[in-house]
């Protein structure tokens, strides 16, 4: 019984095809990695991680992780959709050290095309700030992402993130309010597409 | 990436009573092999040990080479939620054990599901009296 059960498990193997996923355009359409399936149907809605370190050969950016989608299949490659990004949690973690404070706001955003999405901002002081400067850090860190949303496509938007760029423009303002150490955009993702 | 080089991810669940290796494909969605401890020894207290992670992963890496991967990513997850947050003693002798087998070994990531404000942990105020 066992045994022909297993000799099942081989057969579907070998149905199986190998499809390359590559970035969409915005990541200069590289290939990722392959995935196999029976149907092309089935590679629908799988996600894919990688790190941006693979895609741009920069050392210094491999904490961000980010997250493809597959949406359509042609031949033997899947092309994806960028759905979010997520930065490691050992480096959030080196980050945070006693006697700061850490600042996280999340804000959900419009983008000029229509595309909904969720931001985490996080924010480290050098020492320790009053809940009344948290509390202020926090509402320009939201304002601010916000303001970058409304003008720009979403195209833009996530090269801002991913860049660091959005994050270096609120840390050069939050800092009026109280010193700060770090801003990095922690986790984007990608609620309702158009 | 070269055409011909096919990686996979090795998801490594590590806890205190026992080691499970699941290898899949990069999406996680299509699984390559499953292997535990307790597929390799006899007694219970051993599922966790080295020696039986370091035998369910040759077996797994038989697998995977069968099936023409040449390469893992690792992703080793401990307990988590209200329990430890370290892996066990399986998880370091499963990597090990798949660079000995001549697999490549790409990132290693803990992925440990750690609440951001769980319930507590069992045992109560006083801690577990044995």
């Amino acid at each position: 019984m066992a045994k022909a059960r297993r000799r099942r498990v081989r057969d579907t193997w070998k149905e199986k095809q190998w499809y390359k996923i590559m970035t969409p355009k915005e990541f200069g359409e590289a290939e990722i990695g392959t995935t196999p399936a029976r149907d092309p149907s089935m590679l629908i809605r799988r996600r894919v991680e990688s790190s941006l370190r693979e895609l741009s050969g920069d050392f210094s950016k491999q904490y961000i992780k980010l997250h493809f989608q597959i949406d359509n299949v042609a031949g033997d490659t899947a092309n994806t959709n960028f759905v979010g990004h997520q930065v490691t949690t050992d480096y959030v973690r080196s980050m945070i050290r006693r006697g700061t404070s850490r600042i996280d706001a999340i804000t959900q955003v419009k983008t000029q095309d229509n595309v909904k999405m969720k931001v985490h901002v996080l924010a480290v002081t050098i020492k320790r700030a009053k809940s009344s400067q948290q509390k202020f850090i926090r509402e320009t860190m939201e304002r601010l992402v916000a303001e970058a949303a409304v003008d720009k496509t979403f195209r833009d938007l996530v090269e801002e993130v991913i860049t660091g760029k959005l994050a270096s423009h609120i840390y050069h303002e939050a800092k009026k309010i109280y010193p700060l150490k770090r801003v990095e955009i922690l986790k984007t993702r990608v609620i309702e597409e158009k | 990436m070269a055409d011909k080089e096919k990686w996979g991810v090795a998801n490594i669940y590590s806890s205190f009573n026992n080691t499970i290796i699941t290898v899949t494909d990069l999406t996680g969605a299509e699984t390559i092999s499953q292997w535990s401890g307790g597929k390799v020894v006899r007694s219970d207290r051993q599922e966790s040990s080295p020696f039986a992670a370091m035998a369910a992963a040759t077996r797994a890496a038989d697998d995977v080479k069968e099936k023409g991967l040449i390469g893992l990513h690792i992703r080793v997850r401990a307990p988590g939620g209200n329990g430890p947050r370290t892996p066990g003693p399986g998880a370091q002798a499963t990597i090990r054990a798949f660079a000995r087998a001549g697999i490549k070994i790409g990132k290693i990531e803990d992925v440990t599901p750690v609440p951001h404000d769980g319930t507590g942990r069992p045992g109560g105020k006083r801690g577990r009296r044995v």
